[in-house]
């Protein structure tokens, strides 16, 4: 896959358009089951399973530009699909790595109100809600700039803004709406 | 929880990785303020939760993929199983498709057939202008009458006798093996010109040899020895190739 595919794909992704994913999953999926079936490091479901989050993974590393250079689709996910099997990759998100460490600042300062914070499925459930209130384009913005790093002028240039300033101003203000409309939602339940 | 603006963009930097040093001794200092860290847990968690959600949706996007698939499958055996006419139907059908597909595709092994009859033609009878008195000559002439009536296995058979065997004799021998169908036999005879001859009779033998690639469908050869000749435009079979290499498309 040359420069300017990847860079078609990221520009996809980033929009939200999964079709590219779909497309390696029906391509690929057959041959990542055999590999680890053939390898006995799963069974059927298991090996789906490995695959889905192995789609997950490549899907990040194409947005965040972690894969900048990709030559075959097909041996990148087998290889991911192994090290996930082999529990070689332990697959934690970039924001829960965050987390764990904001975690260790409330330890180190003797503070265990952290323990005390909401349940996690309610906090989840909240942010879903709160995100999904916002407009398509700021869910965008602030999964780009929050969740896959992406500087301003990525996102400037894969969501069409005219600037990297008016994606710097985007971004602030629908972040101020996200932890506004998750405020408004805490306090209801 | 009341942030200033700037412990509210510090921890927006955080949250990237994005401090200078600058900005992580303040960070480091507002850390130990519980209201800052709360703030700062509370946004992590919720980009936290926002991204387990984007994965979790991802996913059951994902796994309708693979369900459309069974789906498929599954519909596929129902159908099958409800109605062995159907399955016939279908079996038919496919056969009726495959042979089709093998009547629309089965001319293109004719074609090249039909490409070298249309291209081949005898190298000219030479007029022997030579006294007869030769045997070489007497059996030469021979040949040619029989080579020019069309009687080439006699021809062939009497440039058989000739002793001295140029690339010349073996050019009429060639062309004799083809028209006999014999075409291993000329296609030795014409690399043995190709490394004996002289230019003309090399380019003869490099077309000749060629029309047996055509004549045989090998693919790889044509494409090299066509190659070969079109790379070459003072070839005495240049044009020809061209017209060859357009009607094998």
């Amino acid at each position: 896959m040359n420069a300017e595919e990847l860079a078609r794909i990221r520009a996809e992704l980033v929009n939200g358009i999964t079709k590219p994913l779909k497309d390696f999953y029906l391509s690929y999926r057959e041959d990542c089951r055999n590999v680890l079936l053939s390898k006995n490091l799963s069974d059927i479901d298991g090996a789906d399973d490995i695959f889905s989050d192995a789609i997950i993974i490549l899907r990040k590393n194409l947005i965040s530009g972690k894969i900048q250079v990709l030559t075959s689709v097909r041996s990148y996910l087998i290889s991911t699909c192994i090290n996930l099997a082999r529990k070689k990759i332990q697959y934690t998100t970039r924001t829960q790595n965050k987390m764990n460490e904001v975690r260790l600042l409330f330890y180190k300062n003797n503070d265990t109100t952290v323990d005390e914070v909401e349940n996690k499925s309610e906090l989840i459930e909240i942010s879903k809600r709160a995100f999904s209130s916002l407009t398509d384009r700021c869910q965008k913005i602030i999964e780009g700039y929050y969740i896959h790093k992406l500087s301003m002028r990525e996102i400037a240039e894969n969501l069409e803004l005219s600037s990297s300033d008016v994606a710097k101003t985007l971004k602030s203000r629908c972040y101020k709406s996200l932890l506004l409309e998750v405020k408004k939602l805490r306090s209801k339940s | 929880m009341n942030l200033s603006e700037e412990q509210f963009n510090i921890i927006q930097k955080y949250l990237r990785d994005d401090l200078n040093e600058k900005d992580q001794v303040l960070f480091d200092s507002w850390s130990e303020d519980s209201n800052f860290r709360t703030e700062l847990l509370d946004q992590a968690s919720i980009l936290n939760s926002i991204e387990t959600s984007i994965d979790t949706d991802l996913k059951n996007e994902i796994n309708s993929w693979s369900g459309t698939t069974n789906n498929l499958k599954e519909i596929s055996s129902e159908t099958k199983g409800k109605s062995s006419v159907i399955k016939y139907l279908v079996a038919l059908l496919l056969l009726l498709g495959a042979f089709w597909i093998y009547k629309i595709y089965s001319p293109v092994e004719l074609d090249y057939k039909q490409v070298y009859a249309s291209n081949f033609q005898v190298i000219p009878r030479e007029n022997n202008q030579r006294g007869s008195e030769e045997l070489y000559h007497l059996k030469y002439t021979e040949a040619m009458e029989f080579y020019g009536q069309g009687e080439y296995l006699k021809a062939l058979d009497k440039l058989n006798e000739i002793e001295e065997v140029s690339p010349k004799i073996k050019s009429y021998k060639a062309i004799c093996q083809m028209k006999l169908s014999k075409y291993n036999k000329a296609e030795v005879l014409w690399k043995e010109i190709e490394k004996e001859g002289d230019n003309e009779e090399i380019q003869n033998a490099e077309w000749y040899r060629l029309l047996i690639s055509v004549y045989k469908s090998n693919q790889v050869n044509i494409d090299d020895q066509l190659e070969e000749i079109l790379s070459n435009p003072n070839h005495l079979f240049h044009k020809k190739a061209i017209a060859l290499s357009t009607s094998l498309k």
